[in-house]
């Protein structure tokens, strides 16, 4: 299989929408009452998420935007993920 | 070539919803960058505001004898209570500091000039309302902090002209109950100012819809196209408001809101009052020894020729120059206009109901305000030395020593601060040196003022025209 930017583009949406679809999935199901903070972050982690598959969709019709901005983007989601997972270690 | 996946999706939600004919207007290429969305963050945070708003109204109760139960019961025990609670907190934060950095980058590309002079007014108004949010919010707790706070802004409404100030006070404050009070904030907080703040964002958007974005400085308007607003548009908006409300929300869950104690006269009498951060600045003036008493008319009078100026911007600075670095004069008093907020920010929250001595605040503010017009003027002289053209331009003699407010407005808008600050110059030099206060003396200080004025303008002038001279 090629893997040209049209192919790594739509794998990189997928991933980040498996990753959507997961934390969504895991606040449908979460103890509101004992993970309140958890869910606070996670939700937080999530929209970062959902805008960062959003960007993946939208560069190639805008000219100034760069990747650097994805990977910008995937970072922060990143820390905030770790952030849930450590308030939830509390 | 294959077609897009969601292409036929798109164009049957496109067609169903009648989006084809959107009311509004392309957005040009050069716009998608989040500089251009700051105004439109803030109304996302406003949406924020309301959403988690109107949650907490259920169990909220505007009343002196519940108002902090309840909010302690929101936070305490109701599921994500706290959450709501801290978020609309942080929310508020945001958008204040967004509609700040609204106004400053408005300010420095020129967003205000012709023809969007009145977006500009309107704009200062709905920042007028936002800390009008911020205020009436801040007392709903009823916590020992936020009641304290909120007395020593309605004290200040006593300073008001006799003919309008016991109406306002009344208005805002009631009769002098904490119960009037509370449910007068209250209604400002949750009908006055939404209804305010929505009435000016249709007429600010109306007239956006007319004129559109402000165009770059850099002249990247030609080669800009289009984009309709459905999809891309929308899904850049829903990109930015998502990272945006995200970090929100993170904020929120690291460092949840702890309420302060209970509101009581006893509790009161032990607190040393101080505003929130975003008032900070404007309560560490009031806090300068030669403001005190009666000079508190001054301070006021001072901070609203400073809001006035900034809203009457457009009508002040006429030129055709947009760009920040052919305006040095403009780009300059912006930078200190910033580093004086910042310092005076920091500076009353260090100070807590400290009375600033006049030689410190003249010496700080004073100090602050040379050093950043130094550095500014400082930069612009290296960007005009790094021209050629500049460098080779030969200046007409005539034209540099010309006063450089020459319009008529500005030299009055000049002359209103000179003739102050000679004022409160002269009293700070004759509390230092012991030396009688009399007309004489004001008058040699604002010869002093004046020729330190004069020779710094005539330095930004020559550079203005060094630049205008050079190519953009």
């Amino acid at each position: 299989m090629k893997l040209d930017e049209e192919m790594l583009r739509y794998t990189v949406a997928m991933l980040l929408a498996t990753a959507a679809a997961s934390i969504a999935g895991y606040l449908w199901v979460v103890d509101l009452v004992s993970l309140q903070r958890v869910f606070g972050a996670m939700l937080g982690s999530e929209l970062v998420i959902f805008s960062m598959a959003v960007y993946v969709y939208l560069k190639p019709s805008i000219s100034s935007t760069s990747n650097t901005w994805l990977l910008v983007g995937c970072v922060i989601a990143a820390v905030f993920l770790l952030i849930s997972v450590q308030l939830g270690s509390y | 070539m294959s077609e897009n996946p969601g292409r036929k999706f798109v164009e049957w939600f496109k067609s169903r919803f009648g989006l084809e004919t959107s009311v509004l207007r392309p957005v040009p290429e050069y716009s998608m960058n989040p500089l251009y969305w700051l105004g439109a963050l803030t109304v996302i945070a406003f949406g924020l505001q309301v959403l988690t708003g109107l949650l907490m109204m259920i169990y909220y109760v505007p009343t002196t004898d519940q108002a902090y139960s309840s909010t302690l019961l929101i936070i305490k025990y109701v599921p994500l209570g706290w959450l709501l609670e801290t978020v609309h907190l942080y929310g508020a934060y945001a958008m204040i500091l967004l509609a700040f950095l609204h106004l400053f980058r408005g300010y420095f590309v020129s967003a205000q000039k012709r023809p969007r002079e009145m977006m500009w007014v309107i704009g200062m108004l709905m920042g007028l309302t936002v800390m009008g949010f911020g205020l009436t919010g801040y007392l709903l707790p009823w916590t020992v902090v936020s009641k304290s706070a909120t007395d020593v802004s309605i004290g200040m409404l006593s300073f008001l002209p006799a003919q309008i100030g016991p109406i306002v006070t009344f208005l805002v404050a009631g009769d002098g109950s904490s119960a009037g009070e509370l449910t007068r904030f209250f209604d400002l907080h949750i009908v006055v100012l939404p209804a305010a703040l929505l009435s000016l964002l249709a007429l600010k958007m109306y007239m956006f819809e007319a004129h559109g974005a402000a165009e770059p400085v850099n002249g990247a308007k030609k080669e800009s196209k289009d984009i309709p607003w459905f999809p891309t548009v929308y899904l850049y908006f829903a990109m930015l408001g998502a990272v945006f409300v995200g970090v929100i929300f993170v904020a929120a869950a690291m460092f949840p809101i702890t309420l302060p104690a209970e509101f009581t006269p006893q509790a009161a009498s032990n607190y040393i009052a101080q505003p929130e951060w975003y008032l900070l600045w404007m309560y560490q003036v009031l806090k300068f020894s030669f403001f005190e008493g009666s000079g508190i008319y001054m301070a006021l009078g001072a901070v609203t020729i400073v809001a006035l100026g900034l809203a009457l911007l457009p009508f002040i600075d006429r030129g055709s120059q947009r760009n920040p670095f052919s305006r040095p004069l403009y780009t300059t008093i912006g930078l200190i206009l910033i580093a004086e907020l910042l310092v005076l920010t920091v500076w009353g929250y260090l100070t807590p109901g400290q009375i600033i001595p006049d030689s410190q605040a003249i010496l700080v503010n004073g100090g602050v305000a040379i050093a950043v017009a130094a550095v500014s003027l400082f930069m612009f002289r290296m960007r005009g030395k790094n021209s050629k053209k500049a460098m080779t331009t030969k200046k007409s003699p005539l034209r540099a020593m010309a006063l450089p407010f020459t319009n008529r407005s500005v030299t009055a808008v000049f002359m209103i601060p000179l003739i102050s600050g000679s004022v409160c110059f002269a009293n700070v030099v004759g509390s230092l040196t012991s030396v009688p206060i009399n007309i004489f003396f004001v008058a040699v200080n604002f010869a002093v003022l004046l020729g330190s004025f004069y020779a710094m303008a005539r330095m930004m002038r020559n550079l203005t025209l060094a630049q205008n001279r050079s190519p953009s």
